[in-house]
């Protein structure tokens, strides 16, 4: 009795650890498509009728570009159903199905759904780029994506109408679609300004879109400028200005185009100085020298255009001054400095003294600037001895050299 | 009494040194670990280079675009994109988690995927898909360089679906798609992808496949002695490799196997410089008029989906740079599959067999393709995909000539070879001192009759006694290693052993 037990325990143990065994149905069922139709329209439910020779569950297996799923039966009056899923029926394009029963592909094939044409168009556009130069070189181009109510692309050779809108003229072109999309491109015009671009396809218009014309480079320029005198006194400002600024097609070029101008003196410094545009014309300023000086000035786009050079001359507006000593030769004063009209020089007017000594080593430069037409330097004998020295004076461009016996 | 004492301080001093031994075992474990995880280095978030894990082949097809005039940078990135894209989508639907979807696709597009992965979560279904082939063909490139469109011709893909975990169907697919993209923060996105017509069936080449019905391998399973499964490595000698083969040419045998290791050939990328020796080796096989079967993806054993355009990259960089060498005779696509069976699926091994052997198909028109079946059982598998039927036998001798009838009878089509068969002398502590070279010769000898009776192709493993086997062939255990080392004809002196006799007797 008790080996029975012990028997059947056993044997139960081992089925319950035995691997479950595949048994492979040879299935017998055949199946039929009774749905006919091959052709679809996008967003018009549908679905698959198969007749199955016997009672089974088989599956569907759908897949379009997107991806695959499995369709499960719903049964209608004896036949196999499958009702493929809306976000399927709503895709356009090439679908394949097979079905399976007891693992095994009994049927397949395929069938194909198109655009749908009804239910209104949408028209996604590009157009880039946004910024064009005007003339005939620089282009946008305009992309034209023409989907139905579901996103699904309209077939090729749709036809699709690019309008532009340029000032007073306006253009209509009709393009035909290719490989997805329509597309053309936008020549720029030789005038500056706004163009407005828009498509339209199946009485659906798409937004507008703006490309902003821009001047092309500029052409060389001339320039000019003004002075309150032509003195170099050092005070006053000189104000160099262009003249219009424009493209090969008249337009002005565009504001805030940044002009250097390049001042050669007669020593062959160079100043610069720079100005950007408003309505094409650009200015700069600059201090007049406080010397006579000859300048010449140029302007310059950089990479662009330029000007032609012209000449600017300033006169002395000092022509002389005087020098004292005091204190034994331990005060120099300067001045008084006298302008073109015996006016003191406005304050300011930079005054240096070199000091050498007795070889013609330079010992110090001392700078200061004249306050009320005057300017003083005090030698102090903590760092000149008693001695003899050359001191040498310079303002507004006259020097004055004096040997002096330091006490 | 005085024993007893000591024994007492000799007990209390050892467990005193023990117990301070272990207390410092447990802080510098804890000490140890505490060092472990992070490099500090990780603190900087330094840039990682995140290798491919999608390469399918990708053929464009140059030819003047509408528009822009195409980079070649550009393109670069745009490929790159346009893969991820078919990468992330794979990776989605098999686990139905968009991840990643939102960086190749745009808006509209992304949510017809959203839906697909809805309703397959809902439904618990799932894809293993993977592209193997694109040839893709650029149609439109615009002026601002932000928009193009392709055409994708005969795209080609393996799908397996599932419900419920279980395999419901797995097909091939081939595809003709029209594809917009849009670059978009610095992504190429998926804009529109339309399945155009249905691609043309391309006709089937008339076949130039090597007909080796006539061919009778006699062959043996070669590694130089001092580094079997390594032969390509660094202590590659080809002056070894051409004492080797003249010995076998002169024992008459007429063909080798040779074996190509996946991951240290450079995985998908193929390490030229050990393509160099393996055609050296060729070399002197044609010199000495040996003919060459070599064994592609030896210690391979992933086999996923995922993986399949990865190694058909390898194959086809070995394939191409070897297959136009007169000393190939065959390529044996894989070492005894059949083993992996269990670890990683049949369905899975074989269909990752059967593209591979159609990947070597496409490139090499010519040569037979056979796969290293571990049994005679397991070799009819795939046997129309084949052009020869390799098996390998080293059960007991005496059921041998039943187990190849067997064979026999269920292919009929093809010639079958005898692909490894051996035994081991081996006769030491590890199996009780039971071998030796007289029963390694009557093992040898009962097959062999059996062979010669067939007139079957055979080859044998191996040539040597080998001193040293590395443990990634048969593991560490000693008992294997000390096997594996006896299955030679040449002792590892070099010496014939007696089982020589059995296939060479009529050379002295």
């Amino acid at each position: 009795m008790h080996i029975l037990h012990i028997c059947i325990i056993l044997s139960l143990l081992f089925s319950g650890c035995s691997k479950e065994t595949e048994v492979k149905k040879a299935s017998s069922v055949n199946f039929k498509l009774l749905t006919s139709e091959e052709n679809f329209t996008a967003g018009v439910p549908f679905s698959l009728k198969f007749s199955a020779s016997e009672e089974s569950s088989p599956v569907l297996v759908f897949r379009n570009a997107v991806g695959t799923t499995i369709l499960d039966t719903s049964y209608s009056d004896g036949a196999v159903q499958f009702d493929v899923p809306k976000n399927f029926y709503e895709k356009s394009g090439i679908c394949y199905w097979s079905l399976v029963s007891d693992a095994e592909e009994k049927i397949k094939g395929t069938l194909n759904i198109h655009v749908n044409n009804k239910n209104g168009t949408f028209l996604e556009s590009y157009l880039g780029p946004r910024s064009l130069t005007a003339g005939p070189e620089d282009y946008a181009m305009f992309v034209m994506l023409a989907t139905d109510f579901y996103d699904n692309p309209l077939n090729d050779s749709t036809s699709i109408t690019s309008k532009i809108q340029f000032q007073e003229s306006q253009s209509e072109e009709i393009l035909s679609s290719k490989n997805l999309i329509a597309w053309t491109r936008v020549r720029s015009p030789e005038k500056s300004g706004r163009m407005l671009i828009s498509a339209a396809c199946n009485e659906t218009d798409s937004k507008e879109f703006t490309t902003i014309i821009y001047a092309a480079n500029p052409v060389d320029f001339t320039i000019s400028y003004e002075r309150n005198h032509e003195y170099a006194d050092g005070n006053q400002v000189i104000k160099f200005k262009t003249d219009i600024i424009r493209d090969t097609y008249g337009n002005i070029a565009s504001e805030g185009t940044l002009v250097y101008f390049i001042i050669t003196d007669d020593k062959g410094a160079k100043l610069k100085a720079q100005g950007t545009t408003l309505n094409g014309k650009a200015e700069a300023r600059l201090l007049h020298p406080e010397h006579q000086a000859s300048w010449s000035v140029e302007a310059f786009v950089t990479g662009a255009a330029r000007s032609k050079p012209i000449k600017v001359a300033f006169i002395a507006s000092v022509t002389d001054y005087e020098v004292t000593f005091l204190d034994g030769n331990r005060t120099v004063s300067v001045g008084p400095l006298k302008s073109f009209m015996n006016q003191l020089v406005p304050d300011g007017m930079p005054i240096s003294l070199s000091i050498k000594d007795v070889n013609g080593d330079v010992l110090d430069v001392l700078r200061t600037s004249s306050m009320q037409g005057e300017g003083k330097f005090e030698l102090s004998p903590d760092f000149f001895p008693t001695g003899s020295y050359e001191l040498k004076i310079k303002t507004a461009g006259i020097t004055k050299t004096k040997s002096v016996e330091l006490k | 009494m005085k024993i007893n004492r000591t024994l007492y301080r000799i007990f209390l001093l050892a467990s005193f040194l023990a117990l301070n031994g272990l207390i410092l075992f447990g802080i510098s474990s804890a000490w140890t670990y505490l060092n472990t995880g992070a490099d500090r280095t990780s603190m900087l978030h330094l840039h990682e280079d995140i290798s491919a894990t999608y390469l399918p082949k990708v053929q464009w097809e140059i030819a003047m675009n509408e528009g822009r005039p195409m980079e070649e940078q550009t393109l670069g990135e745009i490929e790159r994109d346009y893969l991820s894209a078919w990468q992330v989508r794979n990776a989605a639907y098999a686990n139905n988690v968009p991840y990643g979807i939102a960086d190749y696709y745009t808006d509209s597009m992304r949510t017809e995927l959203f839906k697909i992965t809805d309703l397959n979560l809902k439904n618990k279904i799932t894809l293993q898909t993977t592209t193997i082939e694109h040839h893709p063909k650029l149609e439109f490139y615009s002026t601002d360089g932000k928009l193009v469109v392709l055409t994708d011709k005969n795209v080609l893909a393996y799908e397996e679906v599932y419900q419920n975990e279980n395999l419901i169907t797995k097909r091939k697919l081939l595809s003709d798609y029209k594809v917009m993209l849009l670059l978009e923060d610095g992504f190429w996105r998926v804009r529109q992808l339309v399945e155009t017509a249905l691609p043309e069936e391309t006709l089937e080449v008339a076949s130039q496949i090597q007909n080796l019905d006539d061919y009778h391998f006699k062959g043996i399973n070669y590694y130089p002695q001092d580094t079997p499964w390594d032969m390509f490595g660094s202590q590659f000698n080809d002056s070894i490799i051409e004492h080797d083969f003249k010995l076998m040419a002169k024992m008459g045998v007429n063909s080798l196997r040779i074996f190509i290791p996946y991951e240290s050939f450079g995985k998908e990328y193929v390490d030229q410089k050990k393509i160099e020796k393996v055609k050296r080796t060729l070399d002197i096989a044609e010199k000495t008029g040996l003919d060459i079967m070599p064994t592609l993806f030896d210690f391979y054993g992933n086999y996923s989906i995922h993986d399949w355009t990865m190694t058909n990259r390898h194959v086809e960089q070995v394939v191409e740079a070897l297959k136009d060498h007169n000393a190939i005779i065959a390529w044996d696509v894989k070492n005894e599959p059949d083993l992996d069976f269990e670890s990683r699926g049949k369905e899975r091994v074989l269909a990752w067999l059967e593209q591979t052997v159609d990947r070597i198909r496409k490139i090499d028109t010519k040569h037979a393709i056979t796969i290293g079946w571990s049994s005679p059982e397991a070799a009819v598998n795939l046997t129309d995909k084949l052009d020869l039927v390799s098996f390998h036998y080293y059960r007991g001798a005496p059921e041998f000539e039943s187990a190849f009838n067997i064979l026999k009878s269920k292919v009929t089509d093809k010639p079958l070879l005898l692909q490894e068969y051996g035994y081991s002398s081996y006769d030491g502590i590890w199996n009780g001192f039971s071998g030796s070279d007289e029963k390694e010769k009557e093992y040898m000898g009962t097959i062999q009759k059996v062979v010669e009776k067939e007139n079957l192709s055979h080859m044998i493993w191996t040539l040597y006694d080998f001193r040293n086997i590395p443990t990634s062939v048969v593991g560490r255990l000693p008992w294997r290693k000390v096997r594996q080392r006896h299955f030679g004809l040449l002792d590892d002196k070099g010496e014939k052993k007696p089982v020589y006799d059995i296939f060479f007797n009529e050379n002295p």
